[in-house]
């Protein structure tokens, strides 16, 4: 009889997956400077972040898969992951290892490929770290080219993280592929939450329907706004 | 105006935590005590008044609109707050050697979630907790537009909500105006009234209207009314198909949107896995209805009259709060007074009716948390005056009382019962029976 205890439907509402990608560099130069350490924990820094976006919006479900290279490249974490129950496996460098980032682009443009891919998914996000450049060219053009190729690799959102001064922006910017969007610069290992924390909301913007990549670039990724601290998806770009 | 975009004596561009920042108006002052977010725009503080209230503090970046914000913000820090829902700006805030300004508004306490984290949950508030979130959200809206303001750019981030009491917050007021201009937010695509998205119209009350029928039908229906089969079809990644995100929104919720339960068109039915589905199912057909015409002629034909206003909105609702009931399984469901043999979404049979009130203004569910208000009585809109409230028989679980808070003494005449009197405070066994109220006649029976 009484309504305040009577049986209601089981809440919910129909969402779109999300699914980013982690490309995490692990040759030997990580180890400079405890880089690696600095992006194992910037990783799980971000991760509280992306859940509150999450809840706060209507339309996405969030999944994260991750790729690590040196020597050459593997799924760290194949099956995606959804993002409430997630836990980053702490990676570490390989010592002395290559950085085979043109490997690490096959697998994902593999993962992206339309028959594997999920059509009802928003675009995907492809978020590349590296402090190097790839020492496989040949298999990073091919990756490169494999990617563009395929209608859901061409459709993602590519963010790069450089750490330090060795990384190449010749190789990222045609990773990222669109003018508007510059690499992100971790000077040191300490800048490294703070670049990963301004790619999240870069994320969380650039795949909100209608948005316009070049102005949440400008906002978020572009030198001033590297400053932030602490960022949230409160306010409107 | 004051110095808003001189010279910073500090370098900085916020200010920061233990700094005091001072009230335009009043000349008082707030300490800054922790930041709370920070976004594209700027950073919100949580800071405390010489009172000890909480306050919190939205400081803009610098860029390139600040003096139209401040503007802004000074215009509807003279506009008093409209309804309790909104988080309202109070005043402008300034700082000694900080360039730049602020401004202070309400405090939102930690009770108020949002509203799409609600709905997402398993378990959800029952629906006189929904139907009071939507009551106060219609409420907001007609104060804000019977001022002649208009929220603009409404979306999830705006909204929380405490799915304990059925209390609104409305946040991010700064993005309301009385000046009609495109300029400046946009709005959130998914919210925006159609003409909006096609550019054919600037943000209205009109415009207002539909952000706030779709923010109903999430509510109630836990989904979006444009979002259907026609629309996810439409994703796909082979090669040449794809078409980008902005093009297919533009295209379904604005070109040529269509509602996933128009009467007319089948074409953009809810998912065969749509929670949609199921809620519809359990709401009765004038609820519906409403929505039909939010979506049909309120999608087409955009105008004051064609779109569901404040007044119909909260009617219905009102109406919806009094066909509630609970089916003998335990489940909550709504009578529909249209549909005689409707099923139980939860059990499947047909419910029996336990009590029905009619009244001057119709034909009510007489359930746990019916309120008896002037409204029952004299249809003069006084949905919040209650005179009578149903409760659980403090004893015998399976039986009602009505509870008479009214200063009038009710006359009764139970069937096969002598006439009696329910004086004011006392509680009276629901059961068939005849009443007066003044001169209001009541019946209930089975």
């Amino acid at each position: 009889m009484t309504q305040l205890n009577a049986i209601m439907p089981g809440g919910g509402i129909s969402r779109r997956s999300l699914h980013i990608f982690i490309l995490a560099d692990c040759s030997g130069s990580m180890k400079i400077d405890g880089r690696i350490q600095a992006l194992n924990y910037a990783i799980a820094s971000i991760t509280p972040q992306l859940i509150n976006w999450e809840k706060e919006q209507e339309q996405a479900q969030i999944f994260i898969r991750a790729v690590a290279f040196a020597d050459n490249a593997s799924w760290h974490i194949q099956s995606p992951e959804p993002i409430s129950t997630f836990n980053w496996p702490p990676l570490s460098h390989v010592e002395k290892g290559l950085t085979s980032m043109g490997e690490a682009i096959r697998l994902v443009a593999d993962a992206l490929s339309p028959e594997k891919f999920e059509p009802r998914a928003l675009r995907p996000v492809l978020l590349l770290i590296t402090d190097g450049k790839p020492t496989d060219v040949d298999q990073f053009e091919i990756g490169i080219k494999e990617l563009f190729a395929n209608p859901v690799g061409k459709a993602s959102i590519r963010l790069a993280i450089a750490i330090g001064q060795g990384a190449n922006f010749s190789f990222l910017n045609r990773f990222i592929n669109d003018a508007d969007i510059p690499v992100m610069v971790a000077e040191n290992a300490d800048q490294i939450v703070v670049k990963l924390t301004a790619a999240t909301l870069a994320i969380s913007k650039m795949s909100s329907i209608g948005s316009d990549r070049k102005e949440v670039a400008e906002q978020v990724i572009m030198p001033e706004a590297n400053e932030l601290g602490v960022l949230d998806d409160d306010t409107i770009i | 105006m004051s110095n808003i975009s001189g010279n910073s004596t500090s370098g900085l561009l916020y200010p920061q935590v233990g700094d005091e920042v001072k009230m335009v108006r009043t000349n008082t002052s707030i300490r800054i005590e922790s930041k709370v977010a920070e976004g594209g725009q700027g950073v919100v503080f949580r800071g405390v008044d010489k009172n000890g209230h909480d306050l919190a503090i939205k400081w803009y970046k610098k860029n390139k609109y600040l003096e139209r914000q401040y503007r802004l913000i000074e215009n509807l820090t003279s506009h008093s707050r409209p309804h309790k829902a909104f988080a309202w700006p109070i005043d402008i805030v300034l700082h000694s050697n900080v360039i730049g300004f602020g401004y202070a508004m309400v405090w939102v306490e930690a009770r108020f979630i949002s509203l799409v984290e609600m709905l997402k949950e398993r378990l959800q508030p029952d629906f006189r907790t929904l139907i009071s979130i939507g009551t106060e959200l219609v409420e907001a809206f007609s104060t804000l537009h019977s001022r002649g303001l208009c929220y603009k750019d409404i979306n999830f981030g705006n909204l929380l909500v405490d799915p304990y009491t059925g209390e609104v917050a409305i946040v991010d007021n700064d993005n309301v105006a009385s000046e009609v201009t495109k300029q400046g937010i946009k709005g959130t695509l998914r919210f925006m009234a159609p003409e909006l998205i096609t550019n054919s119209a600037a943000p209205s009350t009109t415009t207002d209207l539909h952000s706030l029928s779709v923010f109903l039908f999430y509510l109630f229906m836990h989904g979006h009314p444009l979002e259907g089969q026609r629309v996810n079809v439409s994703y796909t990644w082979e090669p040449g198909q794809n078409i980008s995100e902005t093009t297919l929104a533009t295209h379904f919720f604005g070109e040529e949107p269509i509602f996933v339960y128009d009467p007319w068109d089948v074409s953009n039915r809810p998912d065969y896995d749509s929670p949609i589905i199921r809620w519809w199912d359990i709401y009765p057909t004038f609820f519906k209805n409403v929505f039909i015409k939010a979506f049909t002629q309120g999608l087409k034909n955009p105008s004051l009259m064609t779109r569901v206003n404040e007044t119909e909105w909260r009617s219905a609702l009102y109406k919806l709060n009094d066909q509630l009931s609970v089916c003998s399984c335990g489940a909550a469901i709504f009578v529909d007074f249209e549909q005689s043999n409707k099923k139980c979404w939860n059990c499947g049979n047909v419910p029996v009716l336990l009590f029905t009130i009619s009244t001057p203004s119709g034909i009510s569910a007489l359930s746990e948390g019916f309120k008896l208000t002037k409204h029952h009585l004299y249809r003069d809109f006084k949905y919040r005056d209650a005179i009578g409230v149903t409760e659980r028989h403090p004893s015998q679980h399976d039986q009602l009382v009505l509870k008479n808070t009214s200063n009038m003494t009710w006359a009764i005449e139970p069937i096969g019962e002598e006439r009696k009197e329910v004086k004011p405070g006392q509680r009276m066994l629901v059961r068939p029976m005849n009443m007066s109220i003044g001169s209001a006649r009541i019946e209930i029976y089975r």
